[in-house]
């Protein structure tokens, strides 16, 4: 091979295709996974809170997000599961030992973090390994036993033939993977991955996230993931912890989360919705003193904020009770077309979606009615 | 067909860019290094060559040559050495850690370069001589600092570290503190992270910072003259060795030892810059 043709090869920074093959489990990788529970975690910078007393289970083998905007806390919780920061009050317990007191290197965590975090200076093969080498004597494998461990790894995250590169010659889903594997092959008994597919474009992610769940059914990590991506949190986790705020809003499968939202937050950040202000008055529901058909299902009177989702929504003809506005927007989305209407003396924007077919006017007044909503009691 | 694929090969350096004024800037740097850089340095190789080669040779091989090389180079070594590791301390508790006095120390660090080379020869001296402030204390253990080839290496370690610490710096400013995160939660103990993690990335800044400490060392001539005590054979540095010379007005000889520290410095420059290239293009950073 020519000098030139080594470099290309070496510098080739084109994504490797992930292959995927139907979950089996893998006995090598196996290992033995705990259960985490969290306990009335409180935290604050300085004077800043970041988490409001947290508590929460999650089962061994689990497969669970922790999904929130900026700032709610989930990526504080994550490092003090992992012991990569220390809570004001609060305890982790890992099984039933109190983790509290552990140090981050006791702590046995996999943890990956969203800017991979390698080692620039070593190779892939010695990033893998690093793990196992700082080990003291009596624990530590073999140098036989320690490449086999990372030709495993490699094999599992699919970069054989890639061990002797540095980071630097590696695309970002493969540093992933170099990161991934890395933190598996301490055996940890719990798996930490601080927005794992961050940084990546939205092709490689979605292949990546396939490919986590496949790894997560057959090494069968107790896994917990940081993520901002709603829609990757409910497709990849057995159940989502949605927070806001440094508290937990709700904690759910993705059916729980969507059907049943518990609070308004809830609701709004998970898919898409609209609320309107409206005003419960002797079991009826009204908007700007207009009555609307929709039941107060035992709600107390005062002021409410109604939730519903635009897919939930049918036109409504003449009859009352229906949500009056005018048209703002009409935009095409594949099958269905969805409108922005202005509601109401305030003039809440509400999206709704309507079959592509529906005979709708490109502008002026329509009624609509909601199938389903939730309504929440609005407190000032 | 032959021209066709020549023409864009005749200037294969003159690529469009965005970035003009290559030929001004290429065409200023050049006129500027010539006057002050390459010029002086033809006309000092242009001299030498007014000496035969045994007269060259018999200069450079005289005993009182070789010892004030030895010496000169010698000193800037350990120095640069002493200050590389110690630097770096200074350079990583300065960008790591929140103390009071912080500022005041970080502006100290300074010192250095702006006193007067001759001011913190003759400090070191007091300070250092027999009755000195610490030369007291270590005159009955028969440590002799001033007047010393040991005085030597203290005027170069003092003139030299703030390269080493302000090379540092920035760097360690930009280490992912992540990284050393990823080794505590692999298990790595904090001196193996240091060990096998910070240090190995922060090898190309220090060997960087090293070989800044080093070219002023060997070129230092105006505080070592007052700790040394200038003895020919043992304390005498070659720049000073080059002065004498010329006060006898020997040009043909202080030239000859002038090309000689320059050939030698070089060498050890260009070997260091190759050992970085080289980091660089095996770990694609420096």
């Amino acid at each position: 091979m020519t000098a030139l043709a080594q470099f290309r090869r070496d510098t080739d920074y084109t994504e490797t295709k992930i292959s995927l093959v139907a979950p089996f489990v893998d006995e090598r990788l196996r290992v033995k996974t705990m259960n985490v529970t969290v306990e009335n975690l409180v935290k604050a910078f300085g004077l800043v809170p970041a988490l409001h007393g947290v508590s929460l289970e999650i089962a061994s083998g689990e497969l669970i997000a922790l999904v929130g905007p900026s700032g709610s806390g989930k990526t504080t919780l994550l490092r003090l599961i992992a012991g990569l920061d220390f809570p004001n009050s609060g305890r982790v317990l890992f099984g039933n030992d109190d983790a509290s007191a552990k140090s981050v290197q006791d702590r046995n965590v996999g943890f990956v973090f969203q800017n991979y975090a390698l080692f620039r200076h070593m190779s892939v093969f010695e990033n893998i390994a690093f793990g196992l080498r700082v080990r003291d004597s009596g624990r530590r494998p073999s140098e036989a036993a320690i490449a086999e461990r990372v030709m495993t790894l490699l094999e599992l995250v699919q970069l054989n033939g890639l061990e002797k590169r540095f980071p630097g010659q590696l695309s970002g889903g493969q540093r992933q993977r170099v990161a991934f594997a890395r933190a598996l092959a301490i055996e940890p008994g719990v798996l930490l991955l601080d927005e794992p597919f961050g940084a990546l474009d939205a092709k490689v992610r979605k292949e990546l996230r396939r490919w986590l769940r496949e790894i997560h059914d057959r090494t069968g990590h107790t896994t917990v993931f940081v993520t901002h991506d709603q829609e990757e949190a409910l497709e990849l986790a057995d159940r989502v912890v949605v927070m806001s705020q440094g508290r937990i809003e709700q904690v759910g499968t993705a059916d729980d989360i969507f059907d049943n939202p518990a609070t308004p937050f809830v609701f709004d950040f998970i898919g898409d919705s609209s609320a309107l202000p409206v005003v419960i008055d002797k079991g009826s529901v009204s908007l700007d003193d207009r009555i609307l058909s929709i039941d107060a299902n035992g709600h107390a009177d005062g002021p409410a904020t109604l939730f519903f989702r635009p897919n939930h929504v049918h036109l409504a003809g003449q009859e009352s009770g229906a949500i009056v506005g005018t048209v703002r927007g009409s935009r095409r989305r594949g099958d269905i077309r969805r409108l922005e209407l202005e509601v109401g003396l305030a003039r809440r924007l509400c999206e709704i979606d309507l079959p592509a077919d529906a005979e709708v006017p490109k502008t002026g007044r329509i009624a609509v009615k909601p199938a389903k909503w939730r309504l929440f009691p609005r407190t000032a | 067909m032959t021209t066709l694929a020549i023409t864009p090969m005749a200037r294969p350096w003159r690529q469009p860019s965005v970035i003009p004024g290559f030929g001004l800037t290429f065409g200023f740097a050049m006129v500027y290094l010539s006057l002050i850089v390459l010029i002086p340095i033809a006309l000092l190789i242009l001299r030498t060559t007014q000496l035969s080669w045994q007269e060259y040779w018999a200069i450079a091989t005289s005993e009182r040559v070789v010892a004030a090389l030895r010496l000169s180079f010698g000193a800037a070594v350990i120095a640069a050495a002493v200050n590389t590791v110690f630097g770096t301390i200074i350079a990583w508790i300065l960008v790591r850690y929140e103390f009071p006095g912080k500022r005041l120390l970080d502006a100290i660090v300074d010192l250095p370069f702006a006193l007067p080379t001759a001011v913190a020869g003759i400090t070191l001296t007091a300070i250092f001589a027999k009755n000195g402030w610490v030369g007291q204390f270590l005159e009955p253990l028969g440590i002799k600092v001033a007047y010393s080839a040991l005085g030597v290496v203290i005027a170069l370690i003092f003139i030299g570290l703030p390269f080493v610490v302000r090379t540092l710096q920035p760097v360690i400013l930009e280490l992912e503190r992540e990284t050393e995160e990823a080794a505590a939660t692999l298990g790595a103990s904090r001196p193996q992270t240091i060990f096998r993690i910070v240090l190995p990335t922060l090898v190309p800044a220090m060997l960087t910072g090293f070989v800044l400490a080093l070219a002023r060392g060997v070129g230092e001539y105006g505080s070592v003259v007052f700790i040394a005590g200038n003895l020919p054979y043992r304390t005498e540095i070659a720049p000073l060795l080059i002065v004498i010379r010329l006060t006898e007005f020997d040009y043909n000889g202080a030239t000859a030892i002038a090309t000689i520290m320059l050939a030698i410095a070089f060498v050890m420059f260009l070997t260091i810059n190759l050992i970085q290239a080289w980091a660089r293009r095996r770990f694609g950073y420096v």
